[in-house]
């Protein structure tokens, strides 16, 4: 089997890596990267527009192009983190808690560095615990059920109401209220419409797009706009910004571990269907924060708080492919289109896909890659200039972004009304960062509260029914120690700090 | 006093949407009703000993600054501003070491005049549509109130014009939102 396994590794390296074939994945990143900068339009979005152009090629041009779009994506939703503290995507908001607060230093070059290398090393790690562990995931991955992925939630949530600044009280206020504003909607069983107010608009619920383009690039522009600051970080020129992307890429050997222990925690989370990036990054975050033996300065720009979420978030590209493939689970958008045009081209996940097209598969995973890779690569030549844009006066950025950040609450779904979603996020964001209030557990918990409630109801049927056998289910009882352990760090730490103190 | 009055205002209005979520959740179903009211009370518990807190410290607040009227004059400690002048009784301003006014701070207007900027915007994506609200918003909010030279307001503009009618409706087929005016010439033609 593991010979097997390895020889089809080597086989799709030779397709995904051979001439013409290569220049599919190097198309698909390129592209990927070129329009994560267009607001509103995510990677995902581009994959499903480029579903219908490919319905009529082979299956492996189309496997290899949907392997660079995936890949593309994932670095530069960072770069707008680290750049306007504004994520590109889910997890990269766990990259704008140390990147934003670097670049506001002058340091955006040392957080893109790092995070540049972070992001292609955590992949190259992702691929290789993939190829080894393919034999073996299968049977890890149908461990998970329903209660211990509302555990792997529960968990999530509270980590980061926990490493997050503001007190741990604000926190669990935020992450209450994300959740509630979750709900709004159909509810997941009964269909049900709650907390709509008789509006149409509400129907589906608050989309998370408008949500975080509010919460942080609106607030943060209201927030530098009576900063009385020049410019982001501060400064009125490039020349005086200081940082180096040799500098980041040091720290990414420097803390060698902690990148090879997020790298770790971003494949296997990844793998688990229906949990996504966004935990894994704040695991990771969460980790690097409780591992850090000097306490560092976590929240205050950190290079080890962009260091472990970003080798998570590119490590969790590789595990989130094995459910797709294996059982037909997507775990996230991307990966639900990605499933989409492996159907549309005939290739049914499941046994026989893992087992007759397995080089096929590993030519999808030598091209997620690739793309990775070059991202990262791309990224890192990129650097000043992107840096450079921290110092571009605040009567241009302040503008730009707000008109950025209203196109692209409406680009999702088309709809005026996202827009003054956005607007309300804002103001709410921008009080919030104002009086101490932190936002990210707000916008986390907005974002998994749907997965939360929807496994909570498979969980509480089970045990009505009568079939949730704790003993039968030691992997529940892990998650339920740590999920214990993460809520009561805080006051072992705090005691251990006063004894230090004393 | 103000800026603690206005932290009290932001847990009081996160506590008006909690109590305004355990409202609304009594006449749903017991099905429905039982994650959002699980999460609800909690939070509403939280809200109630965050919002305690910031009363108890705008009162302490208010307190020391009433003390602080009653008091002579303070002294401004530093020797560039010339060690004896008398520092104006504003909170948390310092004296800028040798200027001679105070720098008063003008934060809640620049507050006011932003969102305001925001509220245009969005008006004129109502009424003059996506394609021509945002970059006439993008043109006047740089030449108007960060007083940015032309070239620069209208390149900008110019730019976010292209990236809309090219990138975004043309290439990617976003269908741009025409506005009231855009419904009104469609209707026309």
């Amino acid at each position: 089997m593991i010979e097997a396994t390895a020889a089809a590794a080597v086989e799709g390296a030779a397709i995904a890596f051979s001439w013409p074939n290569i220049l599919y994945p190097l198309a698909g990143t390129l592209l990927a990267m070129a329009v994560a900068f267009l607001p509103g339009v995510s990677g995902v979005t581009l994959m499903a527009l480029a579903l219908p152009f490919t319905l009529t090629w082979e299956p492996l041009p189309a496997v290899l192009l949907f392997g660079g779009l995936v890949g593309g994506a994932t670095f530069m939703g960072s770069v707008t983190a680290i750049l306007f503290n504004v994520p590109g995507t889910g997890p990269s908001a766990a990259t704008l808690l140390d990147g934003y607060p670097l670049a506001q230093q002058g340091q955006a070059r040392t957080a893109l560095g790092c995070a540049a290398l972070s992001s292609a090393l955590g992949s190259t790690v992702g691929v290789l615990l993939l190829v080894a562990l393919v034999p073996f995931m299968t049977g890890a991955i149908l461990a998970f059920g329903a209660p211990e992925l509302l555990l792997l939630v529960a968990w999530g949530l509270v980590a980061i109401a926990v490493i997050t600044r503001g007190g741990i009280v604000r926190a669990g206020v935020a992450t209450g209220l994300g959740l509630l504003l979750s709900f709004v909607g159909h509810d997941p069983v009964t269909g049900e419409l709650r907390f709509t107010s008789g509006t149409l608009f509400l129907w589906d619920g608050i989309s998370l797009v408008p949500a975080m383009l509010g919460l942080f690039s609106i607030a943060e522009m209201v927030s530098l706009g009576v900063s009385g600051r020049e410019s982001i970080s501060g400064v009125g020129t490039a020349d005086r910004l200081t940082g180096s992307v040799i500098a980041g890429a040091r720290a990414v050997f420097q803390h060698f571990g902690l990148f090879l222990r997020s790298s770790v925690i971003g494949t296997v989370v990844g793998a688990i269907p229906g949990i996504g990036g966004t935990v894994a990054s704040f695991l990771a975050y969460g980790h690097a924060a409780q591992s850090a033996k000097d306490g560092g300065r976590f929240g205050r720009g950190d290079i080890r708080g962009v260091l472990a979420p970003e080798a998570a978030h590119d490590a969790k590209d590789a595990g989130a492919l094995v459910p797709v493939l294996a059982f037909g689970i997507p775990g996230s958008d991307a990966t639900a289109v990605l499933m989409a045009a492996l159907v549309l081209h005939g290739l049914a996940p499941g046994r026989e896909l893992m087992t007759t097209e397995l080089p096929l598969v590993f030519a999808l995973i030598w091209s997620l890659f690739l793309s990775n890779w070059v991202t990262s690569l791309l990224g890192l030549a990129l650097v000043s200039p992107l840096a450079r844009l921290t110092a571009v006066r605040v009567g241009v950025v302040v503008p730009l972004v707000l008109a950025l950040a209203t196109v692209g609450a409406f680009a999702e779904q088309h709809r005026v009304g996202d827009v003054v979603i956005a607007t309300v996020f804002g103001a709410a964001g921008y009080y919030m960062k104002k009086h101490g209030w932190p936002r990210i557990p707000l916008v986390v918990a907005l974002l998994l509260g749907p997965s939360l409630e929807r496994h909570l109801h498979v969980t509480l049927r089970l045990h009505t029914l009568d079939r949730l056998d704790l003993a039968a289910r030691p992997l529940l009882l892990l998650l339920g120690v740590l999920l214990a352990a993460t809520l009561l760090w805080p006051l072992v730490a705090r005691r251990g700090r006063l004894e230090v103190g004393t | 006093v103000r800026s603690r009055g206005e932290a009290t205002a932001v847990a009081g209005v996160m506590l008006m949407v909690t109590l305004a979520v355990i409202v609304a959740s009594f006449p749903l179903g017991p099905v429905a009703r039982r994650l959002p009211l699980a999460v609800a009370i909690p939070t509403l518990l939280l809200l109630a000993f965050e919002l305690g807190r910031e009363v108890r410290l705008a009162r302490e607040r208010h307190g020391a600054e009433r003390r602080g009227a009653e008091a002579p004059p303070a002294q401004c400690p530093s020797a560039a501003c010339g060690g004896g002048a008398t520092a104006p009784r504003i909170p948390n301003v310092q004296c800028g070491g040798g200027a001679s006014a105070p720098r008063i701070p003008r934060r809640h207007s620049s507050e006011r005049v932003l969102f305001g900027w925001i509220g245009v915007l969005l008006a004129l994506v109502v009424i003059a549509g996506m394609a021509a609200g945002v970059p006439l918003f993008l043109l006047a909010y740089m030449r108007v109130h960060f007083r940015e030279s032309w070239r620069a307001s209208l390149l900008l503009s110019g730019a976010i014009a292209l990236l809309l009618a090219a990138g975004l409706q043309y290439l990617l087929g976003v269908p741009l939102h025409p506005g009231v005016i855009g419904g009104w010439l469609e209707a026309a033609r």
